[in-house]
């Protein structure tokens, strides 16, 4: 089993207000393991961010705790050791400093052990970015670049990007992707990265947590998500509507389309052996696994975020 | 236009059009300087490091790098507070109103009133203003908006960025305003010798019964300007102390993100100056013990004793390690 870059046990935040408490991330457990490219998806308000802000130390947990490379981000004394081991890139791309070449002289100081000036210009010059440009020019995309650009060539043990494409045409997304793949995973680097952007990350993540309403809905490897789940037509007579293996069920006369998580193979053998004819049976994308496990779970709590008295 | 009225405002405009004129300048030769690399277009090569200077050697490259980021920000700190404050302690000798409209048959003690009277007010009311400042220039870096989220989130202990903001911001400063202030008094002596040794006694002018005028001058006979100054630095850092406490407190905000960074400065701000007047209103009320106590010199007349500086200067250190602390806390 690969060590841990990250791990959260029962990870809550929950934010007080004049209206009452929103429970923004409610008891995540994650496990990314070293070496890997972990997506973390989930909608708007999913509680992405507030999840990474903790990793990071810019939030505080209501409870729970966290572990970076073993280190307590919520320590000040383990927090300095754990920081020099990530990369970050928020969700807001504002940039600090005048143009992105004052940024990356800012910022390679900070990492003098494992900055990479190389790694640096030839991230410059595949995503085409113009760094003498003042950032109250730039586009939202030129920034997201420079934000990227200042935490890939740190070349640290790990990279956080939150909603990392914010902006991005696809030719430097494209070009994005394929520096992450080649350059950041190699030595073992690990890669968190957010987003609700799924075809990207079906791309190059190896391991996938789905979020919702701050709760954890699923985290596996990708490659056993996508074998999990199927979408399985079957027609014949008293064909089941729940089960433990049945995510979704829409019958229409005596057909069924059934979308099958977990061992679908199995559900599907007793369904023969139980009469019933399987007219079809796919593998689902991940999108289509995203929102299906987002409707299972919107079906099944009526309030969103609010703390159960 | 009344005389008074143009005389305020051409000092204003002495005082300030020096610096509106530098600020133009530098963001000028700034603008001029992108839009050259601009078309130069170069690729990115950064420029060498330059070796630490024997202060700078004990600290980690990190460390190193925030300290110089730090030291060019704050740069024009120590000239700005410095003219502003030789401007402000200037006034009443380069303004001829002293010399043609005052009762005074010795328009050098006149003179004198004005600067130390000058000076009282600048303890009572600028002093609130620029410790609030340096609080917010303190806590910008760890508290607000990019700056915080960038430098939280390198590989630096939150009590470094903290303490050494606060030592470079406050100290360039408090050099700022003293050496504004002597710069002033010896501008002062030069053009018209140490007027404060050569008081009269009694009041040079006709007197009726009474006449304020006299209470006025018995209190600048008693006045003592080292105190006065020293208020200068301790009022500073009393204010300061109060308004680190305010902006680090861990105010918690209902939505997605923890706080919001666009809108607390200016919350924390309005919050500081409305806690300022509150402030202001107490220590002008008829019971001196409080202004005393905490050395706010800002009044002419006895002055308290140098012992109690130290009060304010306790209370503020206590205040700064309990935002120090709060900080750990906060959510940026």
């Amino acid at each position: 089993m690969n060590a841990l870059a990250i791990e959260t046990h029962s990870l809550t935040k929950v934010f007080s207000g004049i209206r009452g408490a929103t429970r923004a991330v409610d008891g995540l457990s994650i496990s990314v393991p070293e070496g890997s490219i972990y997506g973390l998806l989930g909608r708007n308000s999913a509680g992405k961010t507030t999840t990474i802000r903790m990793l990071m130390g810019l939030a505080r947990p209501t409870s729970g705790s966290s572990r970076i490379f073993g280190l307590d981000p919520t320590s000040e004394r383990e927090r300095v050791a754990m920081l020099r081991l990530v990369g970050y890139v928020p969700e807001d791309k504002t940039l600090l400093g005048l143009t992105a070449r004052k940024l990356f002289e800012l910022n390679r100081c900070f990492y003098p052990e494992t900055w990479s000036d190389d790694l640096a210009r030839k991230a410059v010059e595949r995503l085409e970015l113009p760094i003498d440009t003042p950032f109250l020019k730039l586009s939202m995309g030129n920034k997201t670049k420079s934000a990227l650009i200042t935490a890939i060539a740190q070349r640290s043990r790990l990279l956080i990007l939150d909603e990392p494409t914010t902006g991005l045409d696809p030719v430097s997304l494209d070009a994005l992707l394929g520096l992450l793949v080649e350059d950041c995973t190699a030595d073992g680097r690990t890669i968190l990265v957010s987003s609700h952007q799924l075809a990207e990350i079906e791309q190059i993540s190896d391991h996938i947590g789905i979020l919702d309403r701050g709760k954890l809905l699923l985290e596996d490897r990708l490659d056993q998500i996508l074998s999990s789940f199927r979408r399985v037509t079957a027609t014949g007579t008293a064909l089941p509507k729940i089960g433990p293996a049945i995510l979704s069920a829409r019958s229409e006369g005596n057909s069924s389309q059934y979308i099958l998580q977990g061992d679908p193979n199995s559900f599907v053998a007793g369904l023969v052996s139980d009469g019933a004819t399987v007219a079809d049976s796919a593998p689902l994308s991940l999108n289509e696994i995203f929102l299906e496990l987002c409707r299972s779970q919107k079906a099944e709590e009526p309030a969103f975020g609010e703390v159960q008295p | 236009m009344s005389g008074q009225l143009q005389s305020l405002l051409v000092s204003i405009c002495l005082l300030v059009g020096p610096i509106v004129v530098f600020g133009v300048y530098k963001v000028r030769r700034n603008l001029r300087g992108i839009r050259q690399a601009e078309r130069d277009a170069l690729g990115y090569v950064p420029k060498p490091e330059p070796k630490p200077g024997i202060l700078l050697r004990g600290f980690s490259a990190p460390e190193r790098k925030y300290l110089l980021q730090l030291l060019r920000t704050t740069r024009y700190a120590f000239p700005l507070m410095s003219w502003l404050t030789l401007g402000i302690f200037s006034l009443p000798i380069l303004d001829p109103r002293f010399f043609n409209h005052n009762t005074w048959n010795d328009p050098l003690a006149f003179l004198w009133f004005r600067t130390l009277l000058g000076a009282a007010t600048f303890v009572g009311i600028s002093c609130f203003i620029f410790g609030m400042i340096t609080a917010a220039a303190v806590l910008a870096t760890l508290r607000f908006g990019t700056a915080a989220q960038f430098f939280r989130t390198r590989p630096l202990g939150i009590g470094f960025l903290y303490w050494t903001s606060l030592i470079v911001v406050l100290g360039s400063e408090l050099a700022g305003m003293l050496t504004g202030v002597g710069v002033a008094m010896l501008l002062l002596a030069a053009i018209h010798g140490p007027i404060w040794l050569h008081l009269p006694t009694a009041f040079p002018g006709v007197v009726t019964p009474n006449d304020g005028r006299l209470e006025l001058y018995a209190s600048l006979l008693a006045t003592s300007p080292p105190r006065i100054f020293l208020s200068i630095c301790t009022t500073t850092v009393l204010s300061l102390g109060v308004s680190a406490v305010l902006l680090a407190a861990p105010y918690s905000w209902p939505g997605r993100q923890g706080s919001r960074p666009n809108v607390l400065p200016a919350l924390a701000m309005a919050f500081g100056m409305c806690s300022l007047i509150v402030l202001r209103a107490v220590l002008d009320l008829n019971d001196v013990h409080l202004p005393t106590w905490l050395f706010v010199y800002s009044r002419l007349g006895p002055p308290p004793p140098y012992a109690f500086a130290l009060i304010p200067v306790a209370i503020s250190a206590c205040l700064l390690i309990l935002a120090r602390y709060l900080i750990g806390k906060s959510e940026v």
